[in-house]
C-alpha cells in the first residue's frame, strides 16, 4: 500500500524557542517546509536538532513561538519518527513491531518487511529486540517509519549506526518518501549523502539558525569549495 | 478506538507474559502470606477462612503497583512511549488498553490466589462461590483503573517507584475492603451480602476510569 501525500501539509515554525531551565536549546528558530520536500537540519552535537524535531512532532512544547501546520497552530498531522532512541520494546520482535504499527493503522506491514529485507536485517525478524545490536534496532525503527502512511517523517540521525550499504538504502528511501509527497525532515551532523539529496539544508548552532540553503544554493557552495 | 484498545492491551499482555516476574512475585507473596498467617494464628479454620480473602487481595494490590509501574516503565524505556503517543489517533486508547491489560493480569493472579487459599486452608466453598470469578474481574478492573491513572499521571519521575505506593494505596483502600468483604461473603454462601460491595467496586471503576479518560492526554504527555 503506497499512499500519495501530495495534497497535504505545510509546516511553519515561527520563532520557536525552547529553554530547559536557563539553558537555551532553541532560540527563535524559523523553518518552513512543505509536503514532498526533504529538509535537512544539520549542526554539531547539542545544537538543538533533536529538540527541534521533538517540537515539530508535538512531543515537546516550545517555551515561545509557534509551530503551525497548514497555517493552524491546532492542526495535528500524522507523524512517524525515528528518534535519537530507537523506540522499541525489548520483549517484542521486529515482526511484532511492524504488526503493531499496522494494526494501529499507521504503517503497512508488508512494506516494512520489504524495507527491513532491503536493509539486510530480515534474518532477525523473529528475535526479541532486546538482543539486537544498535545498528539492527535502528533498521527496525527505520523500516517501521519508512513503511508509515503518515504525512510527516521525522528522522533523527537516520544514518547513524548503519553500514555503507544500508546508509545508501536509507538515502534512497528518503528520496522515495519525498517523491511520494511525504514531508521528510532529517537531523544529522553534516553528512554529504544527506546534503546531496536535501531540498533544503538548515544549519543550527547553539539553538540558533545560522542559515538556510536551497538545494541549488548548496550545490553552488559545494562547487565553489 | 476499540480496536486500538484491544491492540494495545494485547501488546502489554504479550510483554508481561514474556517476563511475568511481577505476577509470579505477587502469587508467591500471597501464598507465603497464607501459610505464615496459618502458622501464626494456629489451626483455627474459621479464623483463617475469614482472613484469607483479605490476604489474597492485599497480594493483588501489591501486584497492581508492581505490574502497573513495570508496564509504564517498559513503554518509557528507549522512548517507545513517544512513538506510541504519535501512533494512536485517540490517546485515551493508550490508557484504556493499559487498564484492560492490567485488569486481566490482576484477574488471573486473584483467581490463582483464591484457588491456593481454598486448597491450603482446606476450605469447602459453597456453590455460589463460583460468582467469585466475575467479582474478581470487577475488583481487578476497579484496582487497575486507579493504578493505571496514578502511574500515568506520575510520568517518568525518578522517584516514582517510591511515590507510587504512597499515592495509590489510600485511593485503593475502598476497593481492597469491598473486594475482601464481597469475596468472603461469596465463599461463605451469602451472595446478598456481596451485592453492596460489588456496587462500591463498580462505582470506583467508573470513577477512576472516567477520570482517567478525561485527564490522560493532558497528564501523561511525553516531554
Amino acid at each position: 500500500m503506497i499512499l500519495d501525500h501530495r495534497a497535504s501539509r505545510r509546516l511553519d515554525c515561527d520563532r520557536v524557542t525552547k529553554l530547559f531551565g536557563s539553558t537555551i536549546a532553541l532560540w527563535r528558530v524559523d523553518l518552513e517546509a512543505a509536503a514532498g520536500e526533504f529538509v535537512l537540519i544539520h549542526g554539531p552535537n547539542g545544537c538543538g536538532k533533536s529538540t527541534l524535531l521533538r517540537v515539530i512532532a508535538g512531543l515537546t512544547t516550545p517555551s515561545a513561538g509557534e509551530v503551525r501546520w497548514d497555517g493552524s497552530p491546532d492542526a495535528r498531522p500524522s507523524v512517524a519518527r525515528v528518534g535519537h532512541n530507537s523506540g522499541l520494546y525489548d520483549a517484542l520482535t521486529p515482526w511484532e513491531h511492524f504488526d503493531l504499527s499496522a494494526r494501529l493503522g499507521t504503517s503497512d506491514r508488508d512494506r516494512a518487511l520489504e524495507i527491513f529485507a532491503l536493509l539486510g536485517a530480515s534474518h532477525v525478524l523473529a528475535r526479541s529486540c532486546g538482543g539486537l545490536s544498535a545498528g539492527t534496532r535502528r533498521r527496525v525503527a527505520l523500516a517501521r517509519a519508512f513503511a508509515s502512511v503518515a504525512d510527516v517523517l521525522l528522522l533523527d540521525e537516520p544514518l547513524a549506526s548503519l553500514d555503507e550499504r544500508a546508509a545508501s538504502g536509507v538515502a534512497n528511501l528518503i528520496e522515495e518518501a519525498a517523491d511520494r509527497g511525504q514531508l521528510v525532515i532529517g537531523a544529522a551532523p553534516s553528512d554529504p549523502r544527506l546534503r546531496a539529496i536535501a531540498h533544503r539544508a538548515v544549519a543550527l548552532n547553539d539553538g540558533h539558525t545560522l542559515r538556510s540553503l536551497t538545494a541549488a544554493e548548496t550545490r553552488a557552495e559545494s562547487d565553489a569549495v | 478506538m476499540l480496536s486500538d484498545i484491544l491492540v494495545l492491551a494485547k501488546k502489554d499482555l504479550r510483554i508481561e507474559m514474556r517476563s511475568p516476574s511481577a505476577a509470579i512475585g505477587a502469587i508467591t507473596l500471597g501464598v507465603i502470606g497464607l501459610i505464615v498467617t496459618g502458622l501464626a494464628t494456629g489451626p483455627d479454620p474459621v479464623r483463617l477462612r475469614t482472613i484469607a480473602p483479605g490476604l489474597a487481595w492485599l497480594a493483588v494490590l501489591y501486584a497492581a503497583i508492581v505490574v502497573s509501574e513495570r508496564l509504564d516503565r517498559v513503554d518509557r524505556t528507549d522512548d517507545a512511549f513517544s512513538d506510541l503517543w504519535l501512533s494512536v489517533r485517540d490517546r485515551r486508547a493508550i490508557f484504556a488498553g493499559k487498564v484492560l491489560a492490567l485488569a486481566l493480569i490482576l484477574w488471573m493472579i486473584t483467581l490463582a490466589l483464591l484457588v491456593a487459599a481454598v486448597v491450603l486452608l482446606n476450605m469447602a466453598p459453597s456453590p455460589v462461590a463460583v460468582a467469585v470469578v466475575p467479582l474478581a474481574g470487577l475488583a481487578s478492573l476497579a484496582i487497575a483503573t486507579g493504578a493505571a491513572l496514578v502511574t500515568a499521571v506520575m510520568g517518568s519521575s525518578s522517584q516514582r517507584i517510591l511515590l507510587l505506593p504512597v499515592a495509590l494505596l489510600p485511593l485503593l483502600v475502598p476497593a481492597l475492603l469491598a473486594a475482601s468483604q464481597a469475596t468472603a461473603a461469596l465463599l461463605e454462601g451469602r451472595p446478598e451480602a456481596a451485592l453492596p460491595w460489588s456496587g462500591l467496586l463498580t462505582a470506583q471503576a467508573a470513577l477512576f476510569g472516567g477520570l482517567g479518560l478525561l485527564v490522560y492526554e493532558a497528564g501523561a504527555a511525553p516531554e
